[in-house]
């Protein structure tokens, strides 16, 4: 291999791992924190934001369109343009000479339409902000702070309740379905960005939810199987009982709760639920308040939904929800929906009305077709159906919560650990090898640019104990600098012209560092095949460490060196504090 | 070839080894007399928790008397700067207890209702919470001993290759030497024992192989140069030759990891200090147990080995 060859090579590398960490840096440097904040935010705080500022730019728009006719519209709104001009298409009218703030407001019908298009981008431009940062190196939760949850799903319990051994297929529907429940549980509490992912292959899911969390909230979705269940509402009770409430606004709390209706408003065997819709920005909105009957009679537990799907219907074309009972569940359906012809039934998940459905006839075999839905609905309401329920229990296995100041006072430690380690060793190594210690620490840094890089491509975590591998990564990586350099100084302080000292040096090294390396290497890739992720963070920096220090310390260093003696023409080689 | 006057480490070989005894047999003493070792949630199932009494001066002793009674059993321990009230609590659950769902819950929940019952409402501020429950513990007690088994004998198996077998099976004797010595250390001072202990047990291991291996290729290049060296020389040789950079290298790591040791706290610091003995013990064990016990195992005689890989002079001239 030429040098320049080697040289083209180091200084692809090194382009390609700036390329890959340039989104890390600009992020964690260049981003405001507030930018940050958001895109952390929860779905509320997503949802206020994209409102409070469509409202404010609003505003801010109609004081300068009212102070001024001919202002133009500013050009940081210039995103609203190609919707602005579609609609004068539609309405055939004439684009104006000048888009002033007048004739942008033309193009909409309503002020609402046009909060709406506003509204629209800043909710856009923080799911581009979620997206930038899902892509740069993460932060492990011991640093951001946060919660890990490692939940074992019961199979054998399931196995002893079906009485028969499970296929792999029946342990990935039950897996796969335990999932879907907690995903959706987890969506209703408005947590940013959590990570729910199972066990290849296994019966673990892996639940991590960054931020300050409280626990009391998220020990909620852990608990229970859930429940789900299709109930009859009373209309006659849902109509009094809304009365009483319009005539008693006092009896509704901050929370939408109600208290205190009278027994003869409620009537027994009856609740009041409420209906909820998802907005678009996924949070639950209020509908309505219900009051439907919780009596055997009209009651079907949702464990008796087998499976559930979204079809088209052939004639009309609209989404229809099917869901399939198991027979117990069909028998008892049949008598519900006989008995109650005309009346809605209610989908109730976890003490909310999820979706309502006129029964139009007594439905038997324990096939049933719902319909009414627009796309979107039918699909939220099928997983609801298939999810609504646990299919089995779920044992939290193990349990981290980390407060967010404790992850704070963490960055703090790693960042030190990292920064004196590297300042103890880049001191000790020019004190100690002069000249050639330069070469040494350039090595290094390389080597811990390479490390940070590798770990921002394959988008992974860097915890506490990840810096704790990075720090050792140092420890190697001089190492490996320091049997070549030894077995330089020996052969330059035999006689050795410095040109053939360096060649042999790095020759006899050769496999000393190789064999090293290896062993070193296999440690830490047995090591990160333990599932426990503070070891295998530890492991898996070690492993690309090991790897990357082998590239830097016998291809960097050794052309660190040959440039020294081939363009500089070195007539010495500087490497030791003291003559031989 | 610069021939470097050999420092007679071989002949207090038989000092070395009986030292290394003694200490191992003084620390698992130790670790006996202390009741055994401190083991974490990964490896004895239950809870662990940081939390802040925010109300008040209490003392450890306030706390441990609040916390008694409770179904479980919590040992308190002070964490941090005593000024900010911080303690950790520790639980262990029972076998039995494997089937509880929400397991966590139900003992923090105890425990923060013991304590506020004490201390008052409001006055307990939860850290950091872990919990480890009783099935996963059984399966990384499990998955550790047979990770730490396959790694060992992986290494053994490429230092077979690359060498002798009279290097590798010294090479693991001089491997299980630093292990040994440092559990014992962290039984006798109670450190706690987790899955990070494995890590650094394995690291040890590794750093140690590494001194090892450092040595005994040269000692292997050696045979070769000066065939009629008496073998206790010959090894003295190679280790006077490896020596400085055997203590430049430990001294970086020592650095860094002394930077790691400072600046952190909990488990990371435990594991920085057991790091640092570590490979201050597998520094003494490749210069004084690996190299003689390598030759008293081949009989007096540092195998010879194939040339195939090594470079002679004529190899190194090419560019």
């Amino acid at each position: 291999m030429t040098k320049r060859f080697r040289l083209f090579t180091i200084v692809l590398l090194l382009a390609v791992g700036g390329w890959f960490l340039y989104p890390t840096f600009s992020w964690y440097l260049l981003t405001p924190e507030s930018q940050k904040v958001l895109a952390a935010g929860s779905l509320e705080q997503i949802r206020d934001y994209a409102q409070t500022e469509a409202r404010t730019k609003l505003n801010e728009l109609k004081d300068l369109g009212a102070k001024d006719q001919n202002a133009l519209l500013p050009e940081d709104l210039n995103f609203l343009m190609p919707l602005v001009k579609h609609n004068y298409d539609v309405a055939k009218m004439p684009y104006p000479a000048k888009w002033t703030i007048p004739a942008v407001f033309k193009a909409y019908t309503t002020e609402a339409d046009f909060l709406y298009g506003l509204e629209e981008h800043y909710r856009k431009s923080v799911s581009d902000l979620k997206t930038r940062k899902g892509k740069i190196l993460q932060l492990g939760l011991d640093l951001s702070g946060g919660m890990s949850v490692v939940i074992k799903a019961d199979l054998d319990a399931l196995a002893a309740k079906k009485g028969k051994a499970l296929t792999q297929a029946d342990r990935d529907d039950a897996v796969a379905r335990a999932i879907e429940v907690l995903k959706t549980r987890i969506d209703t509490f408005g947590v940013s960005e959590p990570v729910i992912k199972r066990e290849a292959g296994g019966d673990r899911i892996f639940v991590e939810l960054p931020g300050d969390v409280d626990p009391e909230r998220v020990n909620a979705f852990l608990r229970g199987k859930g429940s789900l269940s299709l109930n009859i509402v009373d209309d006659d009770a849902t109509k009094r009982v809304n009365d009483w409430i319009a005539a008693n606004p006092t009896a509704v709390d901050a929370k939408g709760d109600v208290t205190g209706i009278p027994a003869d408003v409620m009537g027994a065997g009856l609740q009041l639920l409420t209906y909820y819709k998802k907005d678009r920005f996924g949070i639950d909105q209020f509908v309505n308040r219900q009051v439907v009957k919780v009596d055997d009679k009209f009651f079907l537990d949702g464990t008796h939904i087998t499976t559930a799907s979204v079809e088209r219907d052939q004639i009309s074309n609209q989404p229809t929800v099917n869901f399939i009972l198991d027979s117990a569940g069909a028998d008892h359906f049949y008598k519900m929906t006989q008995a109650n012809v005309g009346k809605t039934m209610a989908v109730v998940l976890d003490g909310r009305i999820r979706a309502g459905a006129r029964i139009s006839e007594a439905i038997a075999g324990g096939s049933v077709r719902v319909t009414g839905f627009d796309a979107k609905d039918a699909n939220e309401l099928k997983t609801t159906l298939k999810t609504g329920a646990l299919p089995v229990n779920l044992i939290v296995q193990s349990y981290t919560n980390i407060g967010a100041i404790l992850g704070k006072d963490a960055i703090s430690a790693g960042v030190n650990s990292i920064l004196w380690g590297l300042i103890f060793v880049v001191v000790f190594m020019l004190v100690y090898y002069k000249g050639a210690g330069i070469n040494a620490n350039l090595a290094l840094l390389i080597n811990m640019f390479l490390v940070i890089a590798v770990l921002g491509v394959f988008n992974m975590t860097l915890t506490l104990t990840g810096i704790a591998g990075l720090v050792l990564t140092v420890g190697i990586t001089v190492d490996a600098n320091v049997i070549v350099f030894e077995r330089i100084k020996e052969e330059y302080w035999a006689g050795k012209s410095p040109a053939t000292a360096i060649d042999i040096g790095f020759k006899r090294a050769f496999w000393t560092i190789m064999d090293s390396h290896v062993t070193a290497l296999i440690a830490s890739l047995f090591l990160s095949m333990l599932s426990k992720g503070a070891v295998q963070g530890f492991a898996i920096t070690m492993a690309i460490g090991l790897v990357s220090s082998l590239f830097t310390s016998l291809f960097v260093s050794r052309l660190i060196f040959d440039f020294e003696v081939d363009v500089l023409k070195a007539k010495k080689v500087s490497i030791a504090w003291r003559k031989a | 070839m610069l021939v470097k006057k050999a420092i007679p480490f071989s002949k207090l070989r038989f000092f070395m080894y009986g030292l290394s005894i003694v200490m191992i047999v003084v620390v698992w003493a130790g670790t006996v007399v202390r009741g055994g070792f401190n083991l974490g949630i990964d490896f004895k199932p239950g809870l662990s928790e940081t939390v802040q009494l925010t109300v008040g001066n209490p003392e450890v002793s306030d706390v441990r008397a609040a916390l008694k009674g409770s179904d479980h059993d919590f040992t308190v321990q002070p964490v941090g700067d005593p000024s900010l009230h911080q303690f950790q609590l520790r639980a262990v659950a029972a076998a039995d207890e494997a089937k509880v769902a929400n397991l966590q819950a139900v003992i923090s929940g105890k425990a923060k209702a013991a304590l506020e019952a004490k201390f008052g409402v409001d006055s307990v501020k939860v850290l950091q919470t872990e919990f480890i429950g009783p099935s996963l513990s059984n399966e990384l007690v499990i998955q550790t001993t047979w990770i730490a088994l396959a790694a060992i004998i992986a290494i053994l198996l490429y230092i077979w290759l690359r060498f002798k077998f009279a290097y590798a099976l010294a090479a693991i004797i001089s491997l299980i030497h630093d292990p040994i010595f440092v559990l014992g250390l962290i039984g006798t001072v109670q450190m706690e024992v987790s899955t990070a202990t494995i890590a650094v047990i394995l690291t040890i291991i590794g750093y140690s192989l590494n001194d090892t291996i450092v040595v005994f290729d040269r000692i292997r290049e050696n045979l070769r140069l000066h065939q009629s060296m008496n073998p206790y020389e010959l090894i003295d040789l190679a280790i006077t030759q490896t020596l400085s950079r055997t203590i430049v290298s430990s001294l970086t790591v020592l650095l860094s990891m002394v930077a790691v040791y400072v600046f952190t706290t909990g488990s990371i610091h435990d594991f920085a200090l057991a790091l640092i003995i570590g490979v201050v013990v597998g520094t003494y064990s490749s210069i004084f147990i690996a190299a003689p016990l390598m030759v008293a195992i081949s009989g007096g005689k540092p195998p010879e080995e194939k040339a195939k890989k090594e470079l002679t002079e004529k190899d190194a001239t090419e560019a």
